[in-house]
């Protein structure tokens, strides 16, 4: 079984994404073979009203997609946005992006949000970019999500279960002496394409597996913008034990959204 | 699955020790090898350091017995000494052509020594490209750099490396310069930017390559394996355009 952690659907200005419609999202988890895929709202990343495309993620393919909410808790009224999600749209797992919503992981709205996360059990999933900084519209430059910031929320908050999403390899390095000393967080592999200059194995799968632990990592492609062939063939083809791989493609997924 | 990887670095021996064990065991047939950035973010090599590197690439070369093709790394500020080693390159070691990163951008005169001597020897270039808006770095080329290059050298074969880093602003650049080619290699692995480079080039301008060690094999082939187009397209990158570049076909 594969679960895809990290895809998404709607529109995004800046190119046309050609899978980003639920039935072609569909076609190609179909062509690739995978079962679920956990579900955001890319409209949602720069529309003011997120609900605009939470309604879209809502809507689309229950029975194959794991929907999470995009809500921004630095717009007004996003309490009442929370609850509609949660208690009466069915959503799994909530997806926030700071540096495009523009609030701080230490604004009390972040952690307002958090809590009202944590009381439902609701997994987080903090965007650490949308689309690489270095190929960024001249007109919207915007930053990384600061992991500094990152890892000592998931320390502040040890009831509350987060997935650093969209993370480099060497990005997460900087962070690991702080991150293993916390017990809530996992990452997706969609944006580890490359390791650290240094001595070793040339695949991340494998050396992210040494140095975080199979038990961290979800299998996402960041469908639609990136191929999902380039995410999958890393995990399919690393030197790893069958259920460290089976760890990473579904177990994992499915342990955090409680699916089957 | 016939590939030739046109674009790795050779690091440290153990790494590179892994590449091989890794490429062979995928089915690559041939691998095409530079240094040294970006391995230990040298961007401007002394001779020295070129020359070094260069020879640790041949004996690799010979070890593995043209498993292993060589790209001649040298540096446009240092002119007599770079020529010297294109020299050597071609001679002793048989690269077959000549690998160009940061040393200076590619419009900057001193590149016309180099031009010229790869346009004598009718061997390729390989230039890295990568336009950021977050900026480049010193000596760094962008996808223009290499049109202007192109242009004043409608001889000379260029490869322009990543596409050019942001592969939109890439492919568009140098489009109309057939004597352009361009590698797909780097970690950038954005869905379309197969396709877009296929429709607006031609499937024949397309070289497979991966920034091994340090950029993953498996991404940069799920680009190639996963895009719309046809297989024969994909053998065509994958293979037959890295044939025609080296000059004949894989030993």
């Amino acid at each position: 079984m594969i679960v895809d952690f990290f895809t998404g659907i709607g529109n995004w200005p800046f190119r046309k994404l050609k899978y980003g419609q639920p039935d072609q999202l569909i076609e190609l988890l179909d062509r690739e073979d995978i079962d679920r895929a956990v579900v955001y709202s890319i409209t949602s990343i720069l529309a003011k009203d997120c609900m605009e495309g939470n309604r879209e993620v809502a809507e689309s393919y229950p029975e194959r997609i794991i929907p999470f909410a995009v809500i921004n808790p630095a717009f007004p009224g996003w309490e009442k946005d929370f609850r509609i999600c949660f208690d009466e749209m069915g959503f799994r797992g909530l997806r926030l992006f700071p540096t495009y919503h523009g609030y701080d992981l230490n604004d009390i709205c972040f952690s307002e949000i958090i809590v009202a996360a944590k009381e439902k059990s609701i997994p987080v999933a903090l965007a650490v970019r949308v689309e690489d900084e270095r190929q960024h519209h001249w007109l919207m430059k915007v930053p990384s999500l600061d992991l500094i910031a990152a890892v000592e929320a998931i320390g502040k908050y040890p009831e509350a279960t987060f997935i650093l999403s969209g993370a480099k390899y060497p990005e997460l390095c900087l962070i690991k002496e702080s991150l293993q000393q916390c017990d809530n967080w996992y990452f997706d592999i969609g944006r580890m394409q490359g390791r650290h200059s240094s001595p070793g194995s040339v695949e991340v799968i494998v050396r992210a597996v040494e140095d975080f632990g199979a038990e961290r990592m979800l299998y996402g492609s960041n469908a639609p913008f990136q191929y999902v062939k380039s995410s999958l063939l890393k995990v399919q083809n690393a030197s790893i034990s069958d259920e460290e791989r089976e760890m990473i493609l579904s177990g994992n997924a499915l342990g955090i959204c409680k699916a089957k | 699955m016939k590939i030739i990887d046109t674009h790795v670095h050779l690091c440290d021996d153990e790494s590179f020790q892994h590449t091989l064990d890794l490429v062979r065991s995928a089915g690559v047939e041939k691998i095409v090898v530079s240094c040294l950035e970006p391995c230990d973010g040298i961007y401007k090599p002394t001779p020295d350091q070129f020359r070094e590197d260069n020879a640790r690439i041949y004996e690799w070369k010979r070890r593995e017995n043209g498993f292993v093709e060589g790209w001649i790394y040298v540096n446009p500020e240092y002119r007599d000494e770079s020529l010297n080693e294109i020299d050597r390159g071609v001679d002793e070691y048989g690269f077959i052509g000549i690998k160009l990163e940061c040393g200076c951008v590619c419009t900057d005169p001193r590149y016309q020594p180099i031009m010229e001597k790869a346009g004598s020897l009718g061997i390729p270039i390989l230039q890295h490209t990568w336009f950021k808006i977050t900026g480049c770095i010193p000596g760094e080329s962008v996808p223009t750099d290499v049109a202007v290059l192109a242009k004043e050298y409608p001889d000379v074969k260029i490869v322009m490396a990543h596409i050019g880093g942001d592969w939109q602003r890439g492919i568009k650049a140098i489009r109309g310069f057939p004597n352009v080619m361009i590698d797909i290699s780097g970690s950038i692995v954005d869905c379309g930017m197969i396709e877009m480079a296929v429709e607006e080039l031609g499937v024949e301008r397309i070289l497979f390559g991966t920034d091994l060690p340090d950029i993953g094999f498996w991404s940069n082939l799920g680009k190639v394996v996963g895009a719309d187009i046809t297989d024969e397209q994909k053998h065509l990158i994958l293979y037959e355009n890295a044939v025609r570049l080296l000059g004949g076909g894989s030993e």
